[in-house]
């Protein structure tokens, strides 16, 4: 899977690299079960603290997304962690504010719609790839 | 020919090799990097790179070969080991005085073209080859055994010869196979070969180890090919260290063999040595120019290109006319070299740190142990 990281953009580097990894594991580029690279040697490529790969990874670990093996090293857990009733409120909170400012900004509900279907069909189709 | 003219001669090629490496720099430097500046890609076709590149070349032309020949004149009439080190490394200044020049026009270039702000700047990596490259860049580490099984055979004879050594070991032949140094005996000499043998070993495991664990860099433009171009150029440098390793441990055991008194002086091992130093040689010059750092000179079809990406601009972590990289927040003590073929290391790193001042020390105690 391959990651990208704009140095310069709003969106802290351990964030960026937070988010990718979530969607590499919905698009099937990270398969469960799978070694993620060590701190050390991912900070090391992207050219980063190794101290920021950790943080990604222990906020991940925390999410329930990965599992930290002394030996192993972080690995994509085998079942993924469930929509509970806190990541409900979390997701409609962040939809309510991104639903407002494209409101602001003249999105009609229905192409907005389009836009997630869009989306979602696109994750699926790649992860059935 | 006199002695004087083949140490002459020998000096002269020397630094030939030196200037020919300097010349061909800009050729197997990654296409974005301009004398140690990094510039967009398209940019190294544009009419004042082509300037830049081709004044360089003529200015090196033009003060490297007098320098050269007023060098070789110095040695030949002067005939003395410091004279001989030294002007290797005024010469070496001098080329590199002149790569600053050009890399301070180089950055003036990019400044008055707005070439730094062209565009959004990403990284960009590959989770699985991070995760998997030191077993599947470079070839096997297994490959070191054999050059170390010909070293155990080095010892094996030293040791077994010992006991019927002279009390003064030939040490030095000159060019027509005459001995003309001497040693008295002692377990160092005897042993001397097979330490010079561990050492060359070390230093080509070093080297292979940059080119296992060194940070991968990928073009943003064209991830998948980079990759691959990534990986031909580390294994196929890997390749090279360890047959360069296996034929100067060869040519070193003949010549152990030589100072044990087995074997007699005989044309074939002057063959054996310019075989060894050839390959070593015309081997780097010849995969430089055909494979280029990081891969980026192979002739490979790019596939996808997202010309809306950029490499991002990291020339200020580059320092003393870009050559040296100091950067405290990258993990990474390997990086590709930004000028030139091969790798470096990140000085802003405790061990990178290190392995720069290791040399300088050494070079230091054998001076003050010599004398």
């Amino acid at each position: 899977m391959l990651l990208k990281i704009d140095f310069e953009s709003e969106t802290p580097i351990y964030e960026q690299l937070r988010r990718q990894i979530i969607i590499g594991i919905a698009k099937g580029e990270l398969e469960a079960g799978e070694e993620l690279p060590s701190v050390r040697q991912l900070g090391g490529d992207i050219g980063i603290n190794l101290h920021t790969v950790n943080k990604t990874y222990n906020i991940l670990k925390n999410e329930g997304y990965l599992i930290i093996d002394r030996r192993k090293g972080a690995m994509i857990k085998d079942n993924l962690p469930q929509a509970e009733e806190e990541y409900l409120r979390i997701l409609k909170e962040e939809l309510n504010y991104l639903i407002s400012d494209s409101k602001n900004r003249n999105i009609e509900k229905e192409e907005f719609i389009k836009i997630c279907s869009d989306i979602y069909d696109e994750i699926i189709d790649k992860n059935h790839k | 020919m006199s002695e004087n003219m083949i140490t002459a001669l020998f000096y002269g090629f020397t630094l030939l090799i030196l200037l020919i490496l300097q010349i061909l720099t800009p050729r197997i430097t990654r296409r974005n990097i301009l004398f140690g500046v990094k510039i967009p890609e398209d940019k190294i076709e544009t009419e004042e790179a082509k300037k830049i590149i081709k004044g360089f070349k003529r200015e090196n032309l033009i003060i490297g070969i007098p320098a050269l020949i007023l060098n070789f004149i110095l040695v030949y009439y002067i005939e003395h080991i410091y004279i001989f080190g030294i002007s290797i490394f005024l010469y070496m200044g001098l080329l590199f005085s002149i790569y600053l020049r050009w890399n301070k026009k180089s950055k003036k270039l990019k400044e008055e073209n707005g070439w730094g702000h062209l565009g959004k700047g990403v990284v960009v990596v590959d989770m699985k080859f991070s995760r998997d490259k030191e077993k599947i860049v470079t070839i096997s580490k297994k490959w070191f055994l054999i050059p170390i099984g010909i070293i155990i055979i080095s010892i094996i004879l030293s040791l077994k010869m010992y006991p019927s050594l002279p009390d003064r070991v030939p040490t030095h032949w000159d060019w027509k196979g005459n001995i003309d140094g001497y040693m008295d005996k002692s377990m160092f000499v005897a042993l001397m070969m097979p330490m010079t043998q561990a050492l060359m070993t070390i230093v080509i495991y070093i080297t292979y180890y940059f080119s296992m664990t060194a940070k991968q860099q990928i073009n943003p433009r064209n991830p998948e090919d980079s990759l691959k171009r990534n990986i031909i150029f580390r294994k196929v440098w890997s390749i090279y260290l360890i047959v360069l390793l296996v034929l100067m441990e060869i040519f070193f055991t003949v010549l152990n063999m030589l100072v044990l008194g087995i074997i007699r002086y005989s044309v074939i091992i002057d063959i054996l040595g310019g075989i060894t130093f050839g390959f070593a040689i015309i081997g780097s010059v010849v995969l430089s120019v055909v494979v280029g750092q990081g891969g980026d000179r192979l002739k490979i079809k790019d596939n996808s290109e997202d010309l809306n990406a950029y490499d991002i601009d990291d020339d200020r972590l580059w320092k003393l006319g870009n050559t040296i990289y100091y950067n405290p927040d990258d993990a990474s003590v390997f990086v590709e070299k930004r000028v030139g073929v091969g790798w470096t290391i990140n000085a802003a790193r405790p061990l990178g740190m290190a392995i720069m001042i290791l040399p300088i020390i050494i070079i230091i105690l054998t001076i003050i142990f010599v004398k």
